[in-house]
């Protein structure tokens, strides 16, 4: 019936809303949308021309239901669509302000234009985080509680260089580091914050 | 005058000046806390606090510099100069995330309101000029998104994203009727939906925004 394509949409929204990645852009689901939307809005011009036409005022209960109905239903696809579209681009959003990367994975999953509104919002960003360089815009949006904490190095990342020394990440080791140095690479996903 | 009274005068005015220098940054600092709650807790965008950010980050440069400074006297191993450095980072740490949390609410909230904030002159002159680019570029690119996706494909009639009447308004204004917690500086009445409503001083209150938003903007609220 129609709008049994937007309610799947909408669940694919409401899934995505727990999860970490977006999930494979619904092409094929989107564009039957539109496809009904569009044969919704001829039928609603018919009806409202043969109404015209055959003297039929709209002041017969039914036609002016079935009217209404058929507007309804385009309203609520194009709502749903732009729902659905917009939750996408909130996580987008989300995840390009904390400096998380964007992997292969995750892009393969965008539709083509997500993939173009990524790198335009990026440049954005990095505008807006220029006007204030002294402060890391992205940076954790949690208080700053210890000033110094243990954390584990969940992937390898080479050697980084602190005032304190010059620490090698291998897999599985153990640091005590000062919270403001390491930061960054916490929100990457290099290391873990142990409590 | 006398030679001794010119000293003195001058003595006296370097030392309130460098008292109220510090005062003004105790000050400042405090307006910075304020300034953070208010903007977490109330539904609506308030205007942009420049002056005091300005200066807040003026002395953050000097902070960093003497961080620096600082630093390359590490290799003597003093320390106190360690510990010192230690305070002053994390003070500034702490300062840093002030700004970031009160800026990304800020962010957060426009992006929410973006239509609205958009038709509205008075809003408008709630934001910081880079807080009006951000926001209509962002507007601009999530235009350009929903019409490339799906948008330019459907019926003309339904292009439109600032639709008002219908059964749900498309532009989103902020909820003013959100409770928040207050606390009075002083006595006073507040008018809630034709009743008058009893304020005492150092009393803290949950209402809704609508009702105390005057109070707070003229500051003898405060939220908390």
């Amino acid at each position: 019936m129609y709008g049994d394509l937007a309610n799947k949409l909408i669940l694919d929204a409401k899934r995505t809303q727990t999860l970490d990645k977006l999930p494979l852009y619904q092409q094929t689901l989107v564009r039957s949308i539109v496809r009904e939307t569009r044969d919704l809005h001829k039928e609603a011009d018919q009806l409202a021309s043969l109404a015209q036409s055959q003297g039929i005022g709209l002041n017969e209960k039914v036609n002016q239901c079935q009217l209404f109905v058929t507007h309804l239903c385009m309203r609520r696809n194009k709502r749903c669509l732009l729902a659905y579209e917009r939750l996408r681009a909130t996580k987008l959003d989300e995840m390009l302000w904390s400096n998380i990367e964007v992997d292969k994975d995750q892009l393969n999953n965008l539709s083509q234009y997500e993939q173009e509104y990524i790198v335009k919002y990026d440049e954005l960003l990095s505008e807006f985080k220029g006007s204030l360089s002294d402060i890391d815009l992205g940076g954790s949006l949690e208080p700053p509680s210890d000033v110094f904490i243990d954390v584990r190095v969940l992937k390898d990342a080479g050697e980084i260089q602190t005032e304190y020394g010059v620490f090698n990440l291998t897999k599985d080791s153990q640091f005590f580091v000062r919270q403001a140095d390491v930061e960054r690479l916490i929100q990457q996903g290099y290391l873990k914050k142990l409590s | 005058m006398d030679f001794n009274d010119i000293l003195k005068d001058f003595e006296t005015t370097s030392r309130s000046r460098l008292r109220s220098d510090d005062t003004l940054r105790t000050e400042d600092l405090q307006a910075l806390t304020q300034a953070w709650i208010q903007e977490r807790t109330i539904p609506e965008v308030l205007p942009y606090e420049e002056d005091l950010l300005e200066r807040i980050l003026e002395r953050m440069r000097k902070q960093i510099e003497f961080i620096e400074l600082n630093s390359i006297e590490l290799q003597k191993h003093e320390r106190e100069i360690k510990l010192l450095l230690v305070i002053v980072e994390s003070e500034l740490d702490r300062v840093q995330f002030l700004i970031r949390s009160y800026v990304r609410t800020r962010l957060m909230k426009i992006d929410q309101f973006s239509v609205y904030i958009r038709s509205n002159e008075q809003e408008l002159k709630k934001l910081s000029d880079n807080e009006t680019v951000y926001m209509e570029r962002h507007l601009d690119l999530l235009m350009e998104l929903y019409n490339r996706q799906f948008l330019k494909n459907l019926p003309e009639s339904l292009q439109a994203l600032d639709e008002g009447g219908g059964l749900v308004n498309m532009v989103e204004k902020p909820d003013l009727h959100k409770p928040v917690f207050v606390k009075c500086g002083e006595n006073g009445m507040v008018m809630i939906e034709g009743e008058e409503v009893e304020l005492e001083k150092e009393g803290i209150y949950v209402m809704r925004y609508s009702a105390v938003k005057e109070l707070v903007k003229m500051g003898s609220m405060i939220v908390l």
